[in-house]
């Protein structure tokens, strides 16, 4: 079957209506978390994941997709009004994009930043049309060897780019160990259970990430006291000051499309993140632009290049999820596991033995782009209304929806407990400099990283060097070096440069 | 941040040795290649040398005199708000099924209503609770059928 075909099933099964409801209640909720500051995608898809437990696959994915994609928009519309990021990949665009609303022209970096989200929205989702495929059937090649050391490359990626690497590695080890908790897969030993029943399955995802995400950031909020800025009622939400100009979109149509390519390609990249595409994007737009001086004091390529890569880097991260069964953030480990939840294995075989439900996926990720535009352009004084909740309403119910979210994953009301006691670990990590998104890496990866490794062993009659036999296990396990001693060979190369220079 | 790297990194190492200790009683070979103490040891020794890379650097500069924490990273600022936040939580997950979510969560709900306004007064915030609990019951007992336990109240 061609694409197009493909696609036209795809988009059979996506315009039922209640897959556009889904679609469209996610895309509103994604948008609506992005703006909130401190209740960011990941947590927000933790807390959805055990509601949408009976759910039809197609709406339940829909649903959370809506939700991933959609706060990637949201999270502009307070980096650009109140100089705060809804969430982390929306830092950058406080730079320029909080200048234009000093300037009064607030409403059209928005509105930019809305159309270049979509602009990449559409883009990336055609690439993974293109790409998805043939990178499936190219993983079908693959034995435990090379799934062995492709895990361990997107562990090494997700520590070594972006904050602290020893950090990020010790939270990444944290997890894999946390993931070995419960029955041996392979000879039904207990491990780690000390005699409690309810440690035997392991631990479930959702507590974790809700604990570790959710309520690690909620107490911190609640420590440090509750900030309204009033600047958010200073803003205007009429539709001809959001849309922008004929100049403003031809200032900014290189941009996007630099942020697009960008943060699509980066974003395929496990551990990346849409948050470092971002930042990439903006300095490329700085290095490569006829006025350097002008960044940082509003100039519109800084709003639109990096909203734009970040959009892209969200969609681009689903491309290892869906073909290669590897989620690259913490929001596509949460993903993978709504889909393990419907029987559905992320990897090669999702796109040959459920192409219905995969080209459908990606048919939603497209309505859902156009719902955003929607959503966030017209609606905008809707949203910045949003941001007048008092927070003493939307704390206490934020963690009602996480004791639901917590309970309702296996109805046991220890999870409640276990969600508890990550959130004071979260809490912790987050004022250690320990960023919480590479535990959920490790957890998340840990099983499928230990089955493949065994198998490994097993295939290699114990010889360790089955992951080097294989080219394409040897060129990835070349990647890992590099990965990990690229960022400090060159620095070290620079060190010595300066040295000379001086 | 050397200081707290310093405790930090000498809890992650006495982790690392009881979860390396844990490994060993468990099959580090089973007849089918590695057994069920193989990843878990390797872990730990990875830990336990994470741990060291964290607590020597630090210590470096501890002696160094860099004994200063930035203000946002300033940890227990006020840990009453960190015990009771997590405290009702613990509660929440002791008397969810006996006492039911209706009710347990509109206690629940109506503390934390006072604890991010201390200013209110406890009748709005028992109304707030009662509201967020009624509201979000009736969403998802009713609305998307999850099996939430009623507990005392006959609903």
């Amino acid at each position: 079957m061609m694409i197009f075909e493909k696609l036209m099933m795809g988009f059979g099964q996506a315009i039922a209506p209640v897959v556009l409801i889904y679609t469209f209640v996610g895309t509103f909720i994604g948008t609506a978390v992005g703006i909130l500051p401190g209740l960011g995608p990941v947590a927000t898809i933790g807390i959805l994941l055990p509601v949408t437990f009976g759910m039809d696959p197609l709406c339940a994915l829909a649903l959370l997709c809506g939700v991933y994609y959609g706060a990637q928009y949201g999270g502009s519309t307070t980096s650009i009004l109140l100089n705060i990021p809804g969430e982390s990949a929306s830092v950058v665009t406080c730079l320029d994009g909080h200048q234009m609303a000093k300037q009064g022209r607030g409403g059209v970096a928005i509105g930019i930043s809305a159309i270049g989200s979509f602009i990449a929205g559409i883009f990336a989702t055609a690439a993974l049309v293109l790409i998805g495929e043939p990178l499936a059937r190219m993983a079908l090649a693959f034995g435990p060897a090379e799934y062995t050391i492709l895990m361990a490359l997107g562990l090494s990626m997700a520590t070594s780019l972006g904050g602290n690497q020893k950090r990020a590695l010790i939270m990444c080890v944290l997890g894999l160990m946390v993931s070995t908790m419960g029955t041996d897969s392979f000879t039904g030993v207990a491990r780690y259970t000390f005699g409690l029943t309810i440690l035997e399955d392991g631990l479930d995802l959702v507590p974790i990430l809700m604990g570790l995400f959710a309520l690690g950031d909620i107490i911190s909020e609640l420590e440090q006291g509750v900030v309204v800025n009033p600047a958010v009622l200073a803003v205007s939400t009429r539709l001809r000051d959001v849309m922008p100009k004929w100049k403003d979109f031809k200032e900014s149509v290189a941009a996007i499309s630099r942020g697009s390519f960008l943060g699509f390609f980066l974003g395929i990249l496990p551990g990346i993140g849409a948050a470092t595409t971002s930042f990439i994007s903006y300095g490329l737009e700085k290095r490569i632009s006829k006025h350097p001086e002008k960044f940082g004091k509003g100039i519109i390529e800084g709003v639109a290049g990096p909203e734009s890569a970040n959009n892209a880097a969200s969609q681009g991260a689903l491309v290892p999820l869906l073909t290669l069964g590897i989620p690259g953030s913490a929001s596509a480990a949460i993903l993978a596991g709504g889909l393990m939840m419907y029987g559905l294995v992320p990897g090669p075989l999702l796109f040959r033995d459920n192409p219905q439900f995969v080209y459908g996926l990606i048919v939603t990720m497209f309505l859902g782009n156009i719902m955003l535009v929607i959503l966030n352009m017209p609606l905008i004084g809707w949203w910045v209304r949003l941001l007048k909740v008092p927070l003493h309403i939307l704390y206490p119910m934020v963690i009602a929806f996480m004791v639901v979210g917590a309970y309702s994953a296996n109805y046991n009301s220890a999870d409640v407990m276990i969600m508890a006691v990550f959130g004071f670990l979260g809490y912790v990590a987050r004022k250690s400099g320990f960023a919480p998104a590479p535990f959920i890496l490790g957890f998340f990866l840990g099983p499928m990283f230990e089955t493949s490794l065994r198998q490994a062993f097993i295939v290699g009659r114990g010889n360790p060097l089955i992951f080097f036999q294989r080219p394409i296990s040897l060129v990835l396990a070349m990647l890992i070096v590099l990965v990990q001693v690229g960022p400090t060979l060159i620095r070290w190369i620079g060190k010595i440069a300066k040295n000379r220079t001086c | 941040m050397s200081k707290r790297d310093i405790i930090i990194g000498c809890l992650l190492l006495l982790f690392g040795l009881f979860w390396g200790g844990k490994a060993l009683t468990y099959d580090y070979q089973s007849p089918y290649g590695p057994g069920p103490g193989f990843l878990p040891f390797w872990l730990s020794l990875l830990l336990i040398g994470l741990s060291l890379l964290l607590i020597f650097p630090a210590l470096k500069s501890y002696r160094a005199g860099d004994r200063e924490i930035t203000h946002e990273n300033t940890m227990f600022t006020n840990p009453l708000i960190l015990l009771k936040s997590l405290g009702v939580l613990f509660m929440i997950a002791l008397f969810l099924e006996t006492a039911g979510f209706m009710f347990i969560i509109a206690m629940a709900t109506t503390f934390y209503v006072k604890l991010v306004r201390p200013e209110h007064l406890w009748k709005r915030s028992v109304i707030i609770g009662a509201i967020i609990s009624i509201l979000i019951y009736i969403a998802f007992k009713y609305i998307l059928g999850l099996n939430i336990p009623r507990g005392v109240l006959p609903l």
